[in-house]
């Protein structure tokens, strides 16, 4: 494809935005029930954090007018035992099947299901359902030494968590200065605004399941091997996503236990969470403890790094949160060492969010390098560009694009870098004012997909393909490649995703989504512009093609290339001398993604990546009751999310350059590359600021007074 | 949400009798703070009493001295934005604009927000040891997450902050809290109507079963025209304080001659301290009178593991506004 575009690259409005504003978008929590059947599920979970269930006593549930049933582990042969880690068609990050034995891992595990006529007889029940335990002793501190400590050799996406690379020692013996510190993060919840939500319906020994899923296909391969059905007797339907952020990504248990109660019953079950199971149900950003050493020569030439990573997982799930990715891939550096350790500890499963391992790694690598840059008296914008790893340090390869460089100075430029002073010097009236830079990057990920695409004789067309839009604007994008290709309009293409029995395509994750899709529809769109140069014009064509290829997993492929995408986040902060707190006036993001196919949708993903990013530097934290493990917080009003008074300019640019060795439209992945380098860049203002260096996430006000 | 019945009242004395008819029966105004503790199964009660058809109850009215009567059933924004609590009593709009968000601001009532619940997470949490939901249940927020507790007024059996903003004005202000009940009107100083958790956590306001809350009086105060609520919180909006301030102060050449101060997030009550004002009243207008007097308010505190950084904010919180305050005063 050459550079000029029609339709690719406009800022085309989202073509189902009428549709969200005007409540026509239907989320799988809305589907009715045409004949009244519907029985609704609420989940009955555990409350204490390790042991084992020695009873239930749901006599008083059982009188309530509209209770159908109560379902547990009691119910032995409900749910077929998936076998997670070696079934490879699908990933979920909670191993254990659900209901498979009275055992408790965590505060929270769905332990029963009450089905009731109604939400509220549900609830009602679901409550007054008693539960005896047999309690076990139970680990809920990181620094728990009594548990298990694993360490995995390999991230959830292929990549390598323990890594030496040259001599760590002698490079921190060459070196001239050196910083070692300790950085932490909390846990954090994605807290999308739609909870998820299961409507299963089975129809004789087919099912069909509205889920809200980030990945319908995964979804459908789980809840084929969870209830002993194959894979072309289920179907998920999720055509509209109320967001996700990775919690929606991989497949949880309440979608089967909800596909389980609908066969049990013989009748369609909703099973919508509530604000606080999703606290516990589907995932969260693990805390981290991360320690960085980092060492150079005088001249800022990096001669050492050393990335240590302290995490948990659950006793039932494999997360571990790769928080030593960035510093295997952004600077140059000969002697590495990065290690990744998982404590096992009676609190929920976590999952990937948003920017996971990232964001969290980022935080601490890139305070780090401010802070090395203070103590040998660099710019830090210099000291980035001096260090700034011209090729994969992993194996070698150009990067496929590289304006690592380039992104550093023109944020720097937008964002008035000039007027920065030494710490705590720049004063105004209260205020203590700041600027911090911090690095951006996201790998970039493809997947297979495939797409079919048909043109009607009204020079009106379709594509169709098993994706989900979970927000970003994909439905868009889908119309604007094949207006492009097929010399459309956008607003001539029908777009229908999120069904399993469409063409399959990748999972809403990894950032990977329009990046994995467009080869498919590049090459369906070429296959139909031959029929269509052969065809009468009196009839609908349509062709089908779909790319095998994986690209970008653990740094690998063959193409002799590394895919990464590089930005930088600069911010303006002002901290009141009395009493600490923050503003951020303005946040500037320079970011190159390859190719931007919408520069509006694209704007938006960014802006809300940095929003994101703006929580996790200043106020998002999920509360560990030390003493019996609970999530404290479990709902909006408590755990704190950026709102509009907390977001001031936000300023985007992008370098826009093609990225055609990725894929046909040029474009790498950009969801979360906007969050990665936010915290950091504030954390670094904040000290540029104050002069007080915050090493643990989120930054209080009473760090600061 | 357990089921419970609806029932209308049409007038105080109607809402009175059903209360004393009925144990188990609650009233509801706004139903912003109420609704929300019934879905988490920490309130339940059998009827709600729905006083908003009671007519009479939303007037804001000034008398000829200056001071205001407010129905209880005003709508919190309505109270913010009208003109006299605007110019007369600034603190008192500032404080329920601090507050919740424009859309609970809208629902919510005046009487509730007196009667609003803590906001300590242990609280709503079903399986929490917490002395007012559940009494001798214990305290886990005492060695546990207590961020948003207090440090003043405590006891070994609850931490609790009052998380009222509006309450802190109308301590300041002396305000009066006109109820009635079966056995007729009563009167009540706001400094009466929240009680110090002590032994009895749960017991928190001195209401009978059967009163409702029907009017709040300010009295006239000249020098609540200079008053000030500054609320300090770890995000800007739609949250609770972590500390707050609300004060008047009066200056004449210089010198102190009268301060109304309460502060909030550190207190199990709304706190005021009259002996700090006293010392600082006399005193010249200086960051070091405020001072004194803030340290004052603070010489017997109790701090816990999340929350001592309230007494140094919520001090230099006082010297801040009292200073903005004088450097305005004629
Ligand atoms: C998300 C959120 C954020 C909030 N943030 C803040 C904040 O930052 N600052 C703040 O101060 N408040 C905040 N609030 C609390 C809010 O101010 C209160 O919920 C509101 O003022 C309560 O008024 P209501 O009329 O809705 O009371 P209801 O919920 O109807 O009632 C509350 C209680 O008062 C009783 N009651 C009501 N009226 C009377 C009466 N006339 N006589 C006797 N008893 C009565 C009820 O029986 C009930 O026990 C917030 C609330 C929410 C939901």
């Amino acid at each position: 494809m050459t550079e000029q575009t029609r339709v690719i690259g406009k800022p085309v409005s989202r073509i189902d935005g009428v549709l969200k504003t005007t409540g026509g978008a239907h989320y799988s929590g809305d589907r009715k029930s045409s004949d009244g059947a519907l029985l609704h599920g609420v989940l009955v979970k555990s409350t204490v954090a390790a042991g084992y269930i020695a009873g239930f006593d749901t006599a008083e549930a059982k009188q309530m007018p509209g209770f159908v049933r109560f379902l547990s582990y009691e119910d032995g042969d409900l749910i077929y035992r998936i076998d997670a880690p070696n079934d490879d068609s699908f990933v979920v990050n909670e191993q254990r099947t659900p209901f498979i034995d009275n055992q408790v891992h965590f505060v929270g595990q769905h332990i029963g299901l009450a089905l009731a006529e109604t939400l509220e007889v549900a609830e009602a029940a679901a409550a007054a359902i008693l539960v005896e335990y047999e309690e076990d002793s139970r680990h809920i501190a990181l620094d728990d030494e009594d548990s298990d400590l694993d360490k995995p050799d390999a991230s959830g996406t292929g990549e390598a968590l323990q890594v030496h690379r040259g001599d760590f020692d002698e490079g921190l013996a060459d070196a001239d200065v050196s910083v070692s510190a300790t950085y932490t993060t909390p846990v954090e919840h994605h807290n999308p605004i739609e909870p998820s939500a299961t409507t299963a319906v089975w129809d004789g020994d087919r099912l069909t399941v509205y889920d809200a899923t980030q990945g319908n296909v995964n979804d459908r391969n789980y809840l084929a091997a969870g209830t002993g059905l194959a894979k072309d007797q289920v179907r998920v339907l999720n055509p509209f996503i109320g967001g996700g952020f990775g919690c929606k990504g991989y497949a949880w248990p309440h979608s089967l236990i909800a596909a389980a109660a609908a066969r049990a019953t013989g009748r369609p079950v909703r099973l919508v969470l509530s604000r606080s199971d999703m606290y516990t149900s589907c995932g969260h950003r693990p805390q981290t403890r991360q320690s960085i050493t980092l060492a150079a020569k005088s001249d800022g030439t990096f001669t050492a790094l050393k990335h240590e990573t302290l995490s948990h997982r659950s006793p039932i799930g494999d997360h571990m949160e790769p928080c030593g990715m960035p510093s295997m891939v952004l600077y140059d550096c000969p002697n590495l060492v990065v290690t990744h350790s998982n404590r096992v500890l009676n609190r929920p499963s976590p999952t990937p969010m948003r920017g996971p391992g990232e964001a969290s790694g980022a935080f601490a690598l890139e305070s780090a390098v401010d802070e090395l840059a203070e103590k040998l008296g660099i710019d830090p914008v210099e000291l980035r560009k001096r260090n700034a790893s011209q090729m994969d340090p992993r194996n070698s390869r150009p990067w496929s694009t590289f304006n690592h460089p380039e992104c550093l100075d023109r944020g720097a430029e937008r964002i008035g870098w000039s007027r920065r002073k030494s710490p705590g010097q720049w004063r105004e009236g209260n205020e203590l004012v700041g600027l911090g830079v911090a690095t951006t990057y996201y790998p970039a990920y493809r997947s297979p997909a495939a797409a079919r695409v048909t043109l009607f004789p009204d020079e009106t067309a379709k594509v169709e393909i098993s994706v989900q839009d979970i927000g970003t604007g994909l439905y868009t994008i889908l119309a604007q490649m094949v207006a492009e290709k097929l010399g459309l309009e956008a607003a001539d293409v029908a777009v229908e995703i999120g069904d399993t029995d469409l063409p399959e395509g990748p999972l809403a994750g990894g950032s990977m989504t329009t990046a994995s899709v467009s080869g498919g529809v590049a090459a369906a769109c070429d296959a139909l512009q031959e029929k269509r140069a052969q065809a009468s014009g009196d009839e609908a064509i349509s062709a089908e093609a779909g790319s095998e290829e994986s690209l970008g997993f653990g740094g690998d492929n063959d193409m002799g290339k590394s895919f990464l995408s590089f930005g930088a986040i600069f911010a303006e902060v002002r901290v009141d001398k009395d009493f600490g707190i923050v503003r951020i006036p303005r946040l500037v993001g320079v970011f190159d993604a390859g190719k931007i196919l919408n520069p509006k949708t694209a704007r938006s993903q960014m802006i809300g990546g940095m929003i994101f990013g703006v929580g996790m530097a200043m106020l998002e934290e999920t509360f560990v009751d030390p003493e019996s493990g609970r999530f404290i917080n479990p709902s909006l009003g408590e755990y704190y999310v950026p709102v509009n008074a907390d977001i001031h300019d936000i300023d985007v640019e992008f370098i826009d350059e093609p990225d055609y060795d990725f894929n046909p439209f040029g474009a790498r992945g950009i969801g979360e590359l906007g969050t990665v380098g936010t915290a950091p860049a504030i954390a670094n203002a904040v000290y540029n600021a104050t002069g007080i260096r915050v090493r643990d996430l989120p930054i209080r006000l009473d760090d600061l007074m | 949400m357990r089921e419970f019945e609806l029932v209308r009242a049409a007038s105080v004395a109607d809402a009175a009798k059903s209360l004393a008819a009925n144990e188990d029966a609650k009233l509801i105004a706004g139903g912003t703070n109420l609704v929300d503790l019934m879905k988490e199964g920490v309130e339940t009660p059998g009827t709600l009493i729905d006083i908003n058809a009671i007519s009479g109850l939303r007037d804001v009215t000034m008398s000829d001295d200056g001071g205001l009567m407010i129905g209880a059933l005003a709508s919190n924004s309505a109270v913010a934005w009208h003109p006299d609590v605007q110019e007369h009593f600034p603190m008192i709009s500032q404080a329920i604009l601090a507050g919740a968000t424009t859309q609970i601001r809208n629902m919510a009532s005046m009487g509730g927000n007196l009667l609003q619940k803590n906001r300590c997470f242990y609280y709503p949490e079903e399986n929490a040891r917490c002395n007012k939901r559940e009494p001798g249940s214990g305290c886990d927020a005492i060695e546990g997450i207590n961020r948003m507790c207090a440090v003043l007024g405590t006891s070994e059996h609850c931490i609790a902050a009052n998380p009222s903003d509006l309450c802190l004005p109308l301590r300041a202000l002396d305000a009066i809290v006109h109820v009635e009940g079966t056995n007729g009107q009563r009167a009540i100083p706001i400094e009466k109507l929240h009680k110090l958790p002590g032994d009895t956590p749960y017991d928190e306001v001195d209401l009978r079963h059967d009163e409702m809350i029907t009017a709040i009086e300010v009295p006239p105060s000249p020098i609540a025209r200079n008053s000030h609520y500054r609320k300090l919180r770890d995000r800007t909006s739609y949250a609770f304080a972590l500390v707050s301030v609300a004060a008047a102060i009066g200056v004449e050449d210089g010198i102190i001659s009268e301060v109304r101060l309460a502060v909030g997030g550190v207190g199990t009550v709304p706190w005021r301290d009259e002996e700090a004002e006293a010392a600082m009243v006399g005193q010249p207008a200086t960051q070091e009178a405020f001072s004194a007097g803030a340290a004052i308010i603070f010489r017997e505190t109790k701090a816990y593991s999340g929350n001592g950084f309230k007494i140094d904010l919520a001090k230099r919180a006082i010297v801040r506004v009292l200073s903005e305050l004088s450097g305005d005063a004629k």
